[in-house]
């Protein structure tokens, strides 16, 4: 049986540390970017991400979904403990290269990546218009409840009722479909 | 009972959101032990289900942080033993 990146990266094999970053590097550094106050934030996020996916490579169940998954999981707790460390301080710079997609505008072709994806875009095609603008600013853009509700205009408790109905939605697709790697 | 249920919910909900405070993430390892749930981490999957059918596999990264991070990769690897 072919082991998958992250069993080779457990298994200590070099050449699998470099793919890792080839396949997910972009993936990594567009969270990191998307949740970081600067630049410099961003590279030290990077590279702390990474490490802990190295460590963290051995606990990767193909059972429980896929590596893409596993590995975004990872960043986000990353990103958020660092947010959250810095007391959410805001973004205090634009970055060149930040990604001309606003929240909600678009969903990607991802589906070679994770079949999670395909399932999360049907998922969010399937919300309303201000549940899928809540859900896109706190998970993709990294606003807290709070600042949703500033930034939308909406009270607070709207707000989480609409980040709750959301990714409730997008679990019980994700629990419909058989996971693992595609 | 349904208190708690819904305590557990709202506090997995958040950590897969917006994180937790110290307080509160013990809060949660309590009402984990003392009501097991079959899927603890399902909110944290759709966050992170949502991020990729979003992002895709993003830009590419700088080929600056990729040198540091190479650069480091003799230490990172040590770390990993």
């Amino acid at each position: 049986m072919t082991s998958t990146l992250l069993e080779r990266i457990a298994a200590g094999d070099p050449s699998a540390v470099k793919e890792c970053m080839d396949v997910f590097g972009g993936l990594v550094w567009s969270l990191a970017r998307r949740m970081s106050s600067s630049a410099a934030d961003a590279e030290d996020a990077t590279q702390e991400i990474f490490l802990e996916i190295w460590k963290s490579a051995g606990r990767y169940d193909p059972a429980l979904g896929s590596e893409a998954v596993f590995v975004t999981t990872i960043a986000r707790r990353r990103l958020i403990d660092r947010m959250r460390a810095r007391k959410r301080r805001p973004r205090t710079e634009e970055f060149d290269e930040t990604a001309p997609m606003e929240s909600g505008a678009e969903v990607v072709d991802s589906g070679a990546l994770a079949v999670e994806a395909a399932l999360a875009a049907r998922a969010l095609e399937q919300l309303g218009d201000a549940e899928r603008q809540v859900l896109l600013l706190g998970i993709v853009d990294g606003l807290t409840h709070s600042e949703i509700a500033t930034a939308t205009g909406k009270p607070l408790g709207t707000v989480k009722t609409h980040m709750r109905r959301g990714l409730k939605k997008v679990r019980e697709l994700l629990d419909s479909e058989p996971q693992g790697d595609d | 009972m349904a208190d708690d249920r819904r305590r557990l919910d709202d506090l997995l909900l958040m950590r897969a959101t917006e994180g937790l405070d110290r307080e509160s993430a013990a809060e949660l390892a309590r009402l984990l032990a003392e009501r097991p749930t079959g899927d603890a981490r399902g909110y944290e999957r759709a966050a992170a289900a949502v991020c990729l059918a979003v992002l895709g596999r993003g830009s590419s990264l700088p080929r600056g942080v990729r040198a540091r991070i190479d650069a480091n990769m003799s230490r990172l690897k040590r770390d990993l033993r």
